[in-house]
């Protein structure tokens, strides 16, 4: 094809008109929010919520806790999603003490679903096991899965049943999907960890729920974790305070757009509809805010590991979280 | 007229009339193999092979379909091949197979040709140069040995979440087969061959081009094929990295979910890919060595 000169002088025109746009596109502030998986990025993208934002959003997946870490370490992705006892763990097996200056991370929202009927995790057993008191856990199998607030639950599970790691068989998995895949074929006769895997389980009544996560006080939030440096970004900060905002905006689509929540859920994620209507329900979340409340059982949990020894030093919590953000995350919840 | 059968081949032989004058008017008997019974024969023979190698898969898919019809084995423990069937068609349906397999082949075939390159490099450079063992072979040696599905955290912090981290995975996984297979191709050359080489006069520059590499060829395709069977395993791996769309993602999105119909059907395309990628690479081998004997015993 001849290139004209008019045909050149028209391209360096728009070029010159659409600069403009593009340097103050270039100027966006960029957000990246790494996610475990692409539920929450779709129903928000569903929400529309997001529409007009003064900032460029990039969602990242990358599923479990370790590698939402390493991505925030690496600073590939400013926010990370994970659960509320990720940096428990991470501070109290840090090799630097961490202190209110230092923190290289920073919790700055957490989330869950407030319906009892909904716990966010479980210790459940499997009928034929006979299993009908804490007492009755003795001698068992029980399926489990490495940090995080499922190891929380299966640890103060036990320690409230009063037994101690010999009075049990631990079958310890990678994560919760084969802890689940143990427990629902049979090989483990208990399970702690999120009711959505073993959901058939419990529908078709081979399986119950012996205790849930609020009666041994776990707060089992979802939460964003943010780097230490996205939070003295003034630019980027403003951007995160927008997000979660935006977010909590979300949070009441997703309530009253349950049906339009369970088509994703099959579409996007593949799961079937029985598990889509649960896991839809089950996600309908608020924002809870980061008060002392919270700060309480997050130290206690803290206290706990550190007795378990499944933490190294005793630590304080309250500098693993910022309560700038609660203006942002709390306004409607 | 006598008929003799030897080997498939009918020879018609009329009654010499006189002398070596024969029954027609040539005097010539047709020893060449009836083509069209010979044909039939050969197509006869693929047939029965191709049922040979059908009978057990379709006896063990029945054995299996029953099972699960009759509730001998339940779907949470493995699901019936229907029910696999219906995930292939769903994903089949909603475009999640079509616009994972390019992705996913682009990425396998860029990261096995980086790291099969690589590897091929280094296999040469260490099974021909002291020098080159010296300063590789040790390295590989130890690091092959590290899984790479624990460095997931690590690559992420060294090169990110884009799509380098996910080449990397899958260049790490194929530097080791196609190091390792070529540099005892190289070694493995016989020393009679290097010193008739040598008698002979050729360089060492020539000595490497037409005895050592022909010879380690077969061990280097080999290499290959190990390659690239590791790129596809690869991609599971390398797919967990901030993939949305891909084989691998496929697989971990239903493993996430529980969805083990989807997850028994993204082994079936990845065994689908394994003997496209042999078929290719035989293909490969086909064209590159012409000279190997193809012997079978039965």
């Amino acid at each position: 094809m001849a290139v004209s000169r008019r045909r050149l002088m028209t391209l360096a025109g728009a070029a010159a008109l659409a600069a403009p746009y593009v340097r103050a596109d270039e100027r966006k502030v960029r957000l990246i929010v790494g996610t475990q998986d692409i539920a929450l990025q779709e129903t928000v993208n569903a929400s529309k919520v997001l529409d007009g934002s003064p900032f460029d959003l990039q969602w990242a997946t990358l599923p479990g806790p370790a590698a939402q870490l390493s991505g925030l370490y690496s600073k590939a992705i400013d926010v990370g999603l994970m659960g509320d006892t990720s940096l428990i763990i991470e501070q109290g097996r840090a090799r630097t003490d961490w202190t209110g200056s230092n923190q290289p991370l920073q919790i700055v929202a957490g989330w869950r679903n407030l319906d009892r009927a909904y716990p966010p995790i479980i210790t459940a057993v499997r009928t034929a096991a006979n299993i009908n008191t804490l007492a009755d856990l003795r001698g068992k199998t029980w399926a489990f899965n490495f940090g995080g607030f499922n190891y929380l639950q299966y640890v103060l599970t036990r320690i409230k049943a009063g037994l101690k790691v010999s009075d049990i068989v631990p079958v310890q998995l990678v994560d919760t999907n084969a802890a689940a895949a143990a427990f629902n074929s049979g090989r483990a006769d208990v399970f702690s960890g999120g009711p959505g895997p073993i959901i058939e389980a419990l529908n078709k009544g081979t399986a119950r729920i012996l205790i849930i996560s609020d009666d041994l006080d776990i707060p089992s939030l979802g939460v964003f974790t943010a780097r230490a440096d996205v939070l003295r970004d003034d630019a980027k900060s403003q951007a995160l305070a927008d997000f979660l905002n935006r977010v909590r905006l979300h949070w009441t689509w997703y309530a009253n757009n349950l049906g339009a929540v369970e088509r994703i859920l099959v579409e996007k994620l593949k799961q079937t509809p029985d598990k889509a209507k649960y896991y839809a329900a089950s996600g309908a979340s608020v924002f809870r805010p980061l008060d002392d409340d919270l700060m309480r059982h997050e130290q206690r949990i803290a206290d706990v590991l550190f007795e378990s020894k499944d933490i190294n030093k005793k630590i304080d919590v309250n500098i693993e979280f910022s309560r700038r953000f609660n203006q942002a995350t709390v306004q409607a919840s | 007229m006598t008929s003799i059968v030897f080997n498939s081949v009918t020879v018609t032989r009329p009654l010499p009339r006189s002398g070596l004058q024969s029954g027609d008017d040539t005097g010539l008997i047709d020893l060449s193999p009836q083509p069209n019974l010979a044909r039939r024969k050969s197509a006869r023979a693929r047939w029965h092979r191709v049922m040979l190698r059908a009978t057990m898969p379709l006896v063990i898919l029945l054995i299996w379909q029953l099972a699960s019809t009759f509730g001998l084995v339940t779907p949470e423990v493995l699901p019936s091949p229907s029910d696999i069937g219906s995930a292939f068609a769903e994903l089949v349906r909603l475009g999640d197979l079509q616009a994972a397999l390019p992705v996913s082949l682009g990425r396998a075939l860029t990261g096995l040709a980086i790291g099969g390159t690589t590897g091929l490099a280094i296999g040469l450079f260490a099974g021909l140069w002291r020098i080159g063992e010296g300063l590789f072979d040790a390295p590989l040696q130890m690091l092959r040995t590290i899984p790479f599905i624990a460095l997931v955290p690590l690559f992420i912090t060294w090169f990110g979440i884009g799509e380098l981290a996910k080449l990397m995975v899958i260049i790490a996984a194929t530097i080791f087969p196609m190091y390792l297979n070529t540099y005892a191709g190289v070694r493995g050359v016989d020393p009679k061959l290097i010193e008739a080489a040598s008698i002979f006069g050729l360089s060492h520059r020539h000595t490497a081009w037409h005895v050592i590499l022909p010879t380690a060829l077969p061990s280097i395709l080999v290499g290959l094929r190990y390659a690239s069977g590791a790129a596809l395993l690869a991609l599971v791996v390398a797919e967990q990295i901030n993939a949305s769309s891909g084989i691998g993602y496929i697989l971990n999105n239903a493993n996430m979910n529980q969805r083990s119909d989807i997850i028994i059907a993204g082994i079936l395309v990845y065994a689908a890919l394994g003997i496209a990628i042999d078929l290719l690479m035989r293909m490969v081998e086909h064209l590159a060595l012409p000279w190997r004997a193809k012997l079978v015993l039965a």
